[in-house]
Order: structure tokens, then sequence, then C-alpha cells
């Protein structure tokens, strides 16, 4: 526990909550937590109103699981959108990523964690059932698999593909290949071969 | 400041863990120190360096800079990346089965070299057995024997007499075969074992893998000695190895 003895009371309690989220420690905990003591109180009631705000409103969407306001989220309901095309992504973060290059007008399914099996992470912990009903059901003719590209991703995608490849619909992945600007010198084995096998005229 | 003492090594990464914004921890099991557990700083970025080389599964080079809680790791190369492996999921759940074992049954920072043997054969080994899980059973009795739990298959662990051809018990508290009489005048729980399995033990415990392999066992029996050490294990570790469960489902 970080209870220091000059922390009393709320204080003490807000250094613990902070240092409950991803990426913060013990001094950094600290440090926001007398920072916000010296913030002027409109300004923490309206990031103590963000915080429940967030909480309140943001549910997950009952067709792809991304976060969203209104139910189904803005990609689901949007109709000038591809509704034949299913993105798999393990976190909702990753929507915001493939949203922001632009370049993909489909849909998407997150699937909220990605296969650890050391961790006893199983499929059964995944939105994998809800994925297959809406391929079954919709007229879907491809899905893209863009979990990460680590041994845990890729296990999902193999897993995903295993299940989704007898449906007869087409079951691709996103392109493995050298980053921009990354050096060829430090691509690994894995990747580089990749990147060669799946070249492209220039 | 002081520069870092810095040093080499070589090993298998068993598994990696995320630590703040894009740093993880690695665990990794080197022929010369054991089982390491070192900071891999910003792997999880895509343009970082070390992203590809520092997966599980993978035996690779590192140079390491001494730190004062952890070590951080500066430079790896790849020895060997395992790729037929982890672009196959029935040889991943094996391979991170193994890495499993590994991790639990060893501790931190104390050399082994048999054991980094085992799982380097292990894993290299994978593809040829696909279709058998006898390696699985043969990698189990090798980690109980070379850190010191192998079980008592030749005596009954009560009596010491040397064991008749015949079926028995297997006591996990005891850590062996318990003889037939000594099991029924016995108020603790053991697990009925069949001289076939009883055999099969023996089998993975004393001769080469190449041997084992050229078993030909019926899948009832196999069935039988993987609950078998499968609940010793669990017993001797106190702990679940959870990565077996995928396999399970993978292979059914």
């Amino acid at each position: 526990m970080i209870r220091r003895h000059q922390d009393v009371g709320p204080v003490a309690k807000l250094v613990e909550e902070f240092h409950k989220l991803p990426g913060i420690g013990p001094k950094m905990a600290q440090r926001l937590s007398y920072h916000i003591i010296r913030m002027p109180n409109s300004e923490a009631a309206s990031l103590a109103e963000a915080i429940v705000g967030v909480k309140d409103r943001i549910v997950l969407c009952s067709v792809c699981h991304n976060i969203t306001e209104s139910d189904p989220c803005n990609v689901c309901s949007d109709s000038t959108r591809d509704s034949a095309r299913i993105c798999v992504v393990e976190e909702a973060l990753d929507v915001v990523s493939l949203e922001r290059t632009g370049a993909y007008r489909g849909l998407y399914h997150v699937l909220h964690g990605v296969i650890d099996p050391m961790n006893g992470i199983g499929p059964e912990n995944l939105k994998i059932k809800s994925l297959l009903d809406r391929i079954k059901n919709g007229t879907v003719t491809e899905v893209i698999l863009a979990t990460n590209p680590n041994l845990e991703g890729e296990a999902t995608s193999m897993y995903l593909q295993r299940l989704i490849s007898p449906l007869g619909i087409l079951v691709t992945r996103p392109a493995r290949g050298l980053p921009v600007g990354g050096d060829l010198e430090y691509a690994d084995e894995v990747t580089l071969s990749r990147a060669i096998e799946g070249r492209q005229e220039f | 400041m002081a520069r870092p003492r810095t040093y080499k090594s070589e090993g298998i990464i068993l598994k990696g863990i995320p630590l703040g914004e894009a740093d993880r921890i690695v665990t990794i099991y080197t022929l010369g120190s054991g089982k390491l557990r070192l900071v891999a700083k910003g792997v999880r970025r895509s343009r970082s360096r070390m992203s590809g080389y520092l997966e599980p599964l993978t035996y690779v080079s590192i140079s390491v800079a001494e730190g004062r809680n952890i070590d951080t790791i500066t430079e790896v190369e790849i020895i060997q990346s395992f790729r037929e492996i982890r672009e196959d999921l029935l040889l991943v759940s094996k391979g991170l089965y193994f890495a499993e074992i590994v991790d639990k049954f060893t501790v931190d920072r104390s050399p082994g070299s048999a054991e980094f043997k085992l799982l380097f054969d292990g894993l290299g080994r994978l593809k040829a057995s696909y279709t058998t899980d006898l390696a699985l059973r043969y990698f189990e009795m090798q980690m109980l024997k070379i850190t010191g739990f192998g079980p008592e298959i030749y005596q009954c662990v009560e009596c010491h007499t040397e064991l008749e051809v015949d079926s028995h018990g297997f006591s996990n508290l005891k850590g062996g075969i318990l003889g037939s009489e000594c099991r029924s005048k016995s108020s603790e729980p053991s697990a009925a074992i069949s001289v076939g399995a009883i055999k099969l033990l023996r089998y993975l415990q004393n001769e080469s893998y190449d041997r084992v392999m050229g078993l030909n066992i019926p899948e009832v029996l196999l069935v039988d000695v993987e609950k078998l050490l499968g609940s010793y294990i669990r017993y001797v570790l106190d702990k679940k190895i959870k990565s077996k469960e995928f396999i399970g489902l993978i292979s059914s």
C-alpha cells in the first residue's frame, strides 16, 4: 500500500484511486492528487463530472461491442458504410486507430480481449459467439482479422479463422510489413520475410 | 552517472506482461542463469526495434543492462524463431504449455541447463509429433524428474518393496505408487493405476525421447496417464497449468 502518513483521509483515498490507473506509479499518483487539491473547484467538479458521465452515458454497442453513446453505435447505424465487411479487433481503442486512417469503410467487431492461454483467457471470455451470429445472419462476405500481430493475437486469429472459414466467407488478415520510418536492419525475421512475400509492384 | 554494468545471455522467451505505457516485463529462460525477468522498454510500440523479437517461444540472444530493481534488455537478436510453431494453432498451444510448465517449475536466477535443453528440444520436436500428445507427457515427466519431483514408480512409497506386476494406486501426497496391499490399508486418497500406465510412466521417466515416441500407445492409456500426471503436477505445484485447457479445446 502506498498510504503515507502525510496523506490524511480524503487525500490518501485520492492517491490510492489514481494509483490503480494504468501507468501511474505511487509518485505520479501523489503529484496528480496534489495538483487536484490546488485546482479551482469548478475544474475539479468538471473532471469528476466527466468521469461519472463517461460511465453513465457510454454503453457497449449491442452489435459490434464498441463503446458508444447511442446503441447501435455510429458506425453500425451508418448506412453509407459497407456492411459486407467486418473488421475484428481486440479493443475499442483499435477502432479509433483504424478510423483515424479513413482507409476502412466497413463495420467492426470488438472482441474485448485476446486468447491468452497462459493467463487462462480462452475463447469463451471473448465476444466470439456474437461475431459468429452476425456472420451467419447477415450479408457479410469478408471478415478482416485485425488482432495484434503478436503471439496471442495470432492465436486468436487462427482460432477465428478455423470457425469462420467453413462458413464460406473470405477471411483476411492485414498485411505484415515494414513500418514507415523504420529501418530494414532492425526488422525482425518474420516481419521481413512476410514483407518480401507480400511485396507489390512499384 | 556511472555507466550501467551490462551482460549478455541467450534464452527462450516464456511470456511477457505489459508494463506501463509501452514496456513489457519479459520472462526468459536462459542457458546460463536460468529464469530471468527483464524489462523491455518500448516494445509495444510498432516501431520498436525489439518488438518482433521478444514474443513468447522465440530463442534469442540478448544484451542486458543491470538496473537497481530489475535489469533492462538493450539489444536482442533472434537465434531461432520457431516460426513453424507460431503459425499453427495446435503447435502454439502446445508450445505455450511447455513455456508455462517451465515458468511454474522454476525460480528466478537458478541456473538449469537440463530445463533449458528440455524446452529447446521440446519446441524443436513439436512439429514432428503433431498428431500425438505423447511428447507432452514426456515433457511433463522429464520436468518432474529434473526438478526433483519425479514420482517413485519402482517401489511402493509406503513399504518400499519392489512392486509386483499388477495394478496399484498412485498417491499424489506420497509422490509415487502405492502397492495394492498398502493401498487397501491406507486411508489417504489414491488413484488407481493400471499395469500399462505404470509401464508407460517408467518409459517416460527413463527412456530416450526417440524410444518413447516409437511406442504405440492405445488412446485410453494415454488419457489415463494424462489425467494422472496432470493431477500430480497440480498437486506438486499447487497451481493450475492454465494453458492445458486450451490444448484440449483446439484438438477436439
